[in-house]
């Protein structure tokens, strides 16, 4: 038998290779006329997880269902990717037309000019402030201009474990309860030196849940100016490092949560925010009786929640405002939120509470929402975030070695002003 | 006399024959599969620098036109930013340890695997292994291993007496965690010293051993100047890395705690995007090229007297 040889001439590769690249080139031509935005639609964007994207893709399949002449696409990224990439986009005139931003994105990105005021959509709509529980709007104000709708809202807490505290003899800590309770039972369970602590350091590591404590911020956003040595600062930041150093009621090592917190057991209590409700329930089982108590009377603390936003370029903003108003009041829209999220609408708030597990829903949460209306938004963005670095290296130091709180503090107010000037 | 009326043979040849030619070429299939490297290059790096170049004489916030400040961002790099000294300076110190320590772990270890003990293919792999797992989740699990409640390291420490400290969550500790646990990769290293020590010829030792050299005399001063090649290149190429580490500070301790592990390219990193000084950060990103670029070039020289190649 005669083997015939195909060998593979230059001439053939090269043809290969020619064809493989005019393959290449007209895949990637189709793959840009198939993209996810057509100029006939309306364009959506948000940041999500697995659990998210499905609930999304479910409100726009609603919102499709409710209003068959509504045309509409979308488009996602991881939520620091899609946070990463709204200051491009806004740049390129490519934003989405509507497109969900967090709390701290309204004012770090609105130095930019992405986002279309709404004051008088709202007007026009008769839309006010009650629709929503206490505080939504709070985010959406920046420089005299309404630049978001509330979607969906995170109330806090503090959560306690309710073994330990049985275990140690310590009382629950009930709702009305004030900061010297919440001192004496951190500083009851924390004080036996056998790694088990009343509370993590900074409670939920981030500079923003101390500074907000008793209200204060280390900066005014309206002036860019520093107050990082206001009172309700310093107290805040003492209270922190009484809690360490006075009362042994938290561990010295300030990010010695990174891979344990209050799931694991060795906490009483830890600042509570309610979209980890399913992570704790998930995370704690049966290892031990848990619950939630409102923030004590003194506190304040930090904002978080969920909006949609109208991108300033958009060509399409009449539409844009149909939809985004659709994601904040539309019952049925508000009630898909559900899994990711307390809903900001008033009433859907309500509905969520009643529909929630028996378990979860014996949490304070019309408490801990009513509590929300003072509660501050810790700006980010720019320059600012290098402010909250400044103050969070700062705060490591009074946390690890017990500096001078208005010693540090008045370094962060120095460095602070030195940075929002350049 | 005569003249030669010889000519160039393409002389005659039409331009398309001469374009199929060229066609057929080997020049035109080297360039045709260079291309895609090339483009990539080309667009995806030597663009973006020469771009990042000029922004770094720009106040730009990488959303906005950038604006001409001429040397501004350099001046205030070396001048007055309270970051810029100790951020090279914590590199600096990282990058020494993780390059001696890992170096002359990696060396050790491609040392013992390359006898003729029992198991050593097994031994190869295992050593091997921890430099092929991706680094975040590699990060993760070290977060987990260095808790100092729950983590597996203070575990151990415990049942030998001693209480381990704080890794991570102190600031005399985070940076030796970090060394610590980039020692664990130096499975490629330790690979290219394998096939370094397995090059050198064996009469070279044996004519040692009769000598009366015993093992560690051979290794000083047989193995380590005949490996010494691929000591400078893994030092080369590990020096690199670690001056640019980023990935680990940034997953296990965003820079803290108290900026201990604050190095160079997190800070580069949050100015470009965490604060929007996008033009600052790209003179950084070129303070730190050019070190990078003048240290490599200094190991370099102080190689040519310590350095001996087979055979030169």
């Amino acid at each position: 038998m005669i083997m015939k040889h195909h060998g593979i001439t230059r001439r053939r590769l090269l043809g290969a290779a020619g064809v493989g690249a005019a393959t290449a080139a007209a895949a990637g031509g189709l793959a840009r006329c198939g993209g996810s935005r057509r100029r006939d639609e309306l364009f959506f964007g948000f940041g999500a997880d697995t659990v998210s994207l499905g609930v999304y893709e479910s409100i726009i399949d609603l919102y499709r269902r409710k209003y068959p002449k509504a045309r509409i696409s979308y488009t996602y990224a991881d939520h620091f990717g899609f946070f990463q990439r709204l200051p491009l986009m806004f740049r390129a005139g490519t934003a989405p037309d509507v497109m969900i931003v967090a709390e701290s994105w309204v004012s770090g990105l609105s130095q930019l000019g992405g986002y279309a005021d709404l004051t008088s959509f709202m007007r026009a709509d008769g839309l006010t402030e009650d629709r929503w529980v206490p505080g939504s709007l709070n985010p959406a104000r920046i420089g005299g201009e309404v630049l978001c709708l509330p979607i969906m809202v995170y109330p806090k807490g503090i959560a306690y474990n309710a073994t330990l505290l049985a275990e140690r003899g310590v009382p629950i800590p009930q709702p009305g309860w004030r900061e010297r309770d919440l001192v004496e039972t951190a500083a009851a369970v924390g004080s036996g030196g056998d790694r088990i602590w009343g509370m993590p350091s900074t409670f939920g590591l981030f500079p923003y849940d101390v500074a907000t404590v008793h209200g204060g911020l280390p900066f005014s956003v309206e002036t860019r100016t520093m107050t990082a040595t206001d009172e309700r600062m310093v107290s805040a930041v003492e209270l922190i490092s009484d809690l360490i150093h006075e009362h042994r009621a938290m561990p010295v090592g300030a990010q010695s949560q990174y891979a344990v917190n209050f799931t694991s057991g060795i906490f009483g209590m830890e600042l509570f925010p309610s979209y980890a409700l399913t992570a704790y329930r998930e995370q704690i089982g049966n290892r031990f009786e848990w619950g939630v108590v409102p923030y004590p009377e003194e506190w304040v603390g930090t904002y978080q929640n969920n909006n949609v936003a109208i991108f300033g370029g958009s060509q399409r903003k009449d539409e844009a405002w149909h939809f985004a108003t659709f994601l904040s009041t539309d019952p049925d829209a508000q009630r898909l939120l559900q899994p990711i999220g307390t809903p900001a609408l008033a009433t859907a708030a309500d509905e969520w509470q009643r529909d929630l597990a028996p378990e979860d829903r014996e949490l304070p949460w019309e408490q801990m929402i009513q509590g929300m209306g003072n509660q501050l938004v810790a700006y980010q963005g720019g320059i600012f975030n290098k402010v909250w670095d400044v103050l969070g290296q700062k705060v490591e130091s009074v946390q690890n070695h017990a500096a001078p709180v208005r010693e540090v503090l008045r370094e962060v107010q120095d460095r602070g002003t030195e940075i929002l000037r350049a | 006399m005569t003249t030669s009326l010889r000519t160039s043979p393409t002389a005659h040849t039409s331009p398309v024959t001469r374009w199929r030619r060229r066609f057929h070429s080997e020049s035109a299939a080297f360039w045709l599969f260079l291309s895609p490297w090339l483009l990539g290059l080309v667009g995806l790096t030597l663009g973006p620098m020469l771009f990042s170049l000029y922004a770094a004489f720009t106040r730009w916030d990488g959303v906005n036109s950038p604006e001409f400040i001429g040397l501004a961002n350099f001046r205030v790099i070396f001048t007055s930013d309270p970051d810029f000294w100790p951020s090279f300076g914590r590199t600096f110190a990282y990058a020494g340890a993780r390059v001696v320590l890992g170096t002359v772990l990696a060396l050790a270890l491609a040392a013992m695997v390359n006898t003729r003990i029992p198991g050593r293919t097994f031994f190869r792999t295992v050593f091997f292994l921890p430099s092929i797992v991706t680094g975040v989740p590699l990060f993760v699990v070290w977060l987990w291993m260095f808790d100092p409640t729950a983590g597996v390291l203070n575990y151990l420490l415990g049942k030998v007496g001693i209480d381990g400290p704080d890794w991570l969550a102190s600031s005399t500790w985070a940076i030796p965690a970090l060394v610590l646990m980039s020692l664990t990769a130096t499975g490629g290293a330790m690979i290219i010293f394998l096939a370094g020590l397995q090059g050198i010829p064996t009469e070279l030792k044996e004519a040692a051993t009769v000598d009366g050299a015993g093992w560690w005399s051979r290794f000083r001063n047989v193995t380590v100047p005949l490996l010494s090649p691929v000591i400078l290149f893994n030092v080369i190429i590990g020096l690199i890395g670690a001056l640019q580490v980023f990935a680990e500070p940034f997953i296990m301790t965003g820079g803290g705690p108290e900026r201990s592990t604050y190095f160079f390219g997190l800070y580069l990193y949050n100015e470009a995007f965490w604060y929007s000084n996008v033009g600052y950060a790209s003179a950084l990103a070129w303070v730190q090229f050019l070190v990078i670029v003048l240290l490599t070039a200094a190991v370099l020289r102080f190689s040519r007297r310590h350095v001996h190649y087979l055979g030169s």
